[in-house]
């Protein structure tokens, strides 16, 4: 007796008993299926914000306020003030900084804007012109905020792609119409065109007023929530980074940087920092769909006791005929693996629908976890021979001539 | 080529002894043809379940060609059962759902005989005892008979030197019991050396030694004279 009737043999019992199999089976398709659509959609989260922060350019630098030791105590990034528009100012215009291409600043604060009957909640951002150059933002109609509005501390909007949705409908053109911040009426000058972000400060949900306006008029502050600095070239990140730092060190009156009230980061600072999160998130999604895996395997092992227990005679009769230890054994291992396998298979078609579907649904990238897949095989096949060792033994123990008078 | 001596089968359950074979010693050798009687529960069954390797007694001693049985570890023991000895059991046994060919087959797939040869041999022996017409048939869809016949036929595939039937013709017709009888016979003519258990004296009549067994002992052993041939 070899493999392959090994094979077909389980097959043919397994087939014998449809319902039975199935139930077992599908233990393993929702594990296995919950472990590749959840590392696949984890990983594909995961790629899209990486892609949103990437595609703001390799070179530019963040600087955030804050994040020093206060106290003994961590203070959150941003929750600082000690960032004001001059540093960003002093950053574009000193003579010891020599590699920035350019500067803008942002105040950046959550605020309900209203269009008639309609309102959103908005992270409104008080920028400066550059901001549109720096950040990559494309206007599908208008113009974004000029120097003379920022001089002229003007009541005007540039909306987000999203916001101007949320406030005109669909294919409107919200230009030249007015919206209100706080209660104070702002004439909408542009839209921009939609970037197609998630979570994690989505442009498309924003709504752009010049920096002036934002500090003076709506939130009455004097500092900034960061600044962006592009750098020449990817090549002189570093040395504009100490650049930028040693500047603002001076400006703040602080002696070496282990004092620093600021933080500057590149975007590989942030992706890192990203990725760390949600490559956390990502395992902890795979460690609960693992559990569900676990769930599974025991419903194999009490299927296949189940099996053995009302297959003792023909155990029985097959060790009368001359069946070994180990051919018994391995049949009933081969019927789990068959299980598991055939279980993991359809887990892993079903696992690439849902998160196709999903990914498909909310605009994310279409990731299939390789390594997930790999695993599940590995892991599907390892759950049948865990899971099915325990009752082959059992059956192989069986004395013939006890297993035949079984009733 | 198969020697007992002294043996005995005792059931303990729950503190109750049963005494099943009660110093049983007897010689059958190469080429017998010889039924086994008695009435019921008089141990004829735990006798043939020993002599086919299938149980062990509690003392006694039993050789199959010269081999100490008692020796033997389970794997050699399955080898002997699978290569030796063909069981015909009282209750049939055969795999439910499962093709008479299927059936058939079992211990050729345990004894290593390649695929076709097996198909072949099954088809020869299946022929051999006239169900040439039921290959297809499960056990549910036959008669008891050609249950038995199936059961029969698959006890020979291997060739084995000694066949060992309980109650062969146990539940069937006395026509086809007959049948049977001249099938058993005619092996028994190829040279095989052939046990049965029965309790008809009609076919204890057809072989050629009888023994008598009462309460797990041996009362009688002896040659049958008037032999009667099918
Ligand atoms: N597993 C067992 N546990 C306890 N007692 C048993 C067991 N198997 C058989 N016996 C007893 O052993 C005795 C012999 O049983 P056995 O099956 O050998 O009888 P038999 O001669 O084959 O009877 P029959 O003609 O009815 O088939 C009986 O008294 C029976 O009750
Ligand atoms: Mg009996």
């Amino acid at each position: 007796m070899d493999y392959s009737e090994l094979i077909s043999e389980s097959f043919a019992t397994l087939i014998l008993n449809k319902v039975r199999t199935g139930l077992a089976m599908l233990g393993v398709i929702i594990g296995i299926g919950s472990v590749i659509a959840l590392m696949s959609l984890g990983q594909s989260s995961q790629k899209s914000v990486e892609n949103q922060i990437r595609s703001l350019g390799s070179n530019l630098l963040t600087v955030m306020p804050g994040a020093q030791n206060q106290r003994g105590i961590q203070g959150a990034f941003g929750s600082n003030t000690t960032l004001t528009y001059a540093d960003a100012v002093a950053i574009k215009e000193s003579d010891k900084v020599t590699t920035v291409k350019d500067v803008t600043a942002e105040f950046r604060h959550n605020a309900q804007v209203t269009a008639g009957r309609n309102n959103a909640n908005s992270s409104i951002e008080g920028v400066t012109p550059e901001f549109q150059t720096i950040r990559n933002i494309d206007m599908a109609s208008g113009s974004f905020i000029t120097q003379v509005q920022m001089n002229g501390i003007s009541k005007v909007a540039v909306l987000g792609a999203q916001t101007a949705i949320d406030l005109f409908g669909d294919g409107a053109n919200p230009v030249g119409q007015n919206i209100r911040i706080e209660k104070i009426s702002f004439t909408v000058v542009g839209v921009t065109q939609t970037k197609g972000g998630t979570g994690f400060q989505n442009p498309d949900d924003a709504v752009y007023v010049p920096l002036t306006t934002a500090q003076k008029i709506l939130f009455g502050a004097d500092y900034i929530s960061s600044i962006y600095v592009e750098a020449k070239n990817e090549k002189v990140m570093t040395q504009a980074q100490n650049e930028v730092g040693y500047l603002l060190l001076e400006r703040h009156r602080l002696k070496d940087p282990t004092q620093a009230d600021f933080r500057i980061m590149s975007q590989e600072d942030i992706l890192g920092t990203v990725s760390q999160v949600t490559g956390t998130f990502t395992t902890l999604l795979a460690g609960i769909a693992a559990i569900s895996l676990v769930v599974g395997g025991i419903g194999i092992m009490n299927i296949m006791l189940v099996t053995v227990t009302e297959r003792t005679r023909e155990i029985g009769l097959r060790k009368a005929l001359g069946a070994k230890k180990k051919l018994i054994s391995a049949q009933f291992l081969m019927e789990a693996v068959t299980i598991t396998f055939i279980g993991g298979l359809i887990g892993v078609l079903v696992g690439i629908g849902v998160s196709f579907l999903i990914s498909h649904s909310m605009g994310l990238p279409a990731v299939v976890s390789i390594p997930a897949v790999l695993l599940a095989f590995v892991v599907s096949a390892g759950t049948g021979i865990i899971f099915g060792w325990y009752p082959a033994q059992k059956a192989a123990k069986l004395e013939p001539i006890e297993a035949l008078r079984y009733e | 080529m198969i020697k007992v001596s002294h043996l005995s089968k005792i059931y303990t359950n729950a503190d109750v002894k049963t005494v099943a074979l009660d110093d049983v010693s007897f010689e059958i050798t190469q080429g017998e043809f010889v039924s086994i009687m008695g009435p019921s529960g008089s141990g004829k069954s735990t006798l043939m379940h020993i002599l086919g390797a299938l149980d062990v007694p509690t003392s006694g001693d039993y050789l199959l060609d010269g081999q100490r049985i008692a020796d033997l570890d389970d794997d050699q023991l399955a080898d002997i059962r699978n290569k030796k000895i063909g069981f015909v059991f009282q209750a049939y046994n055969l795999l439910p759902r499962t093709t008479a060919l299927k059936n058939i087959m079992v211990p050729m797939m345990y004894g290593g005989v390649d695929k076709k040869e097996r198909i072949k041999r099954a088809e020869k022996y299946l022929k051999m005892v006239g169900l040439e017409n039921r290959i297809y048939h499960t056990p549910n869809q036959l008669s008891g008979g050609q249950q038995q016949r199936v059961a029969i036929a698959r006890a020979l595939t291997m060739n084995p030197n000694v066949i060992l039937a309980d109650e062969p013709t146990g539940n069937i017709a006395s026509s086809q019991a007959a049948e049977i009888m001249r099938i058993l016979d005619e092996l028994n003519q190829q040279g095989h050396t052939i046990v049965i258990i029965t309790h008809e004296q009609e076919v204890a009549a057809y072989t050629k030694r009888v023994v008598h067994l009462r309460d797990g002992r041996i009362i009688d052993n002896h040659i049958n004279g008037k032999r009667r041939r099918y």
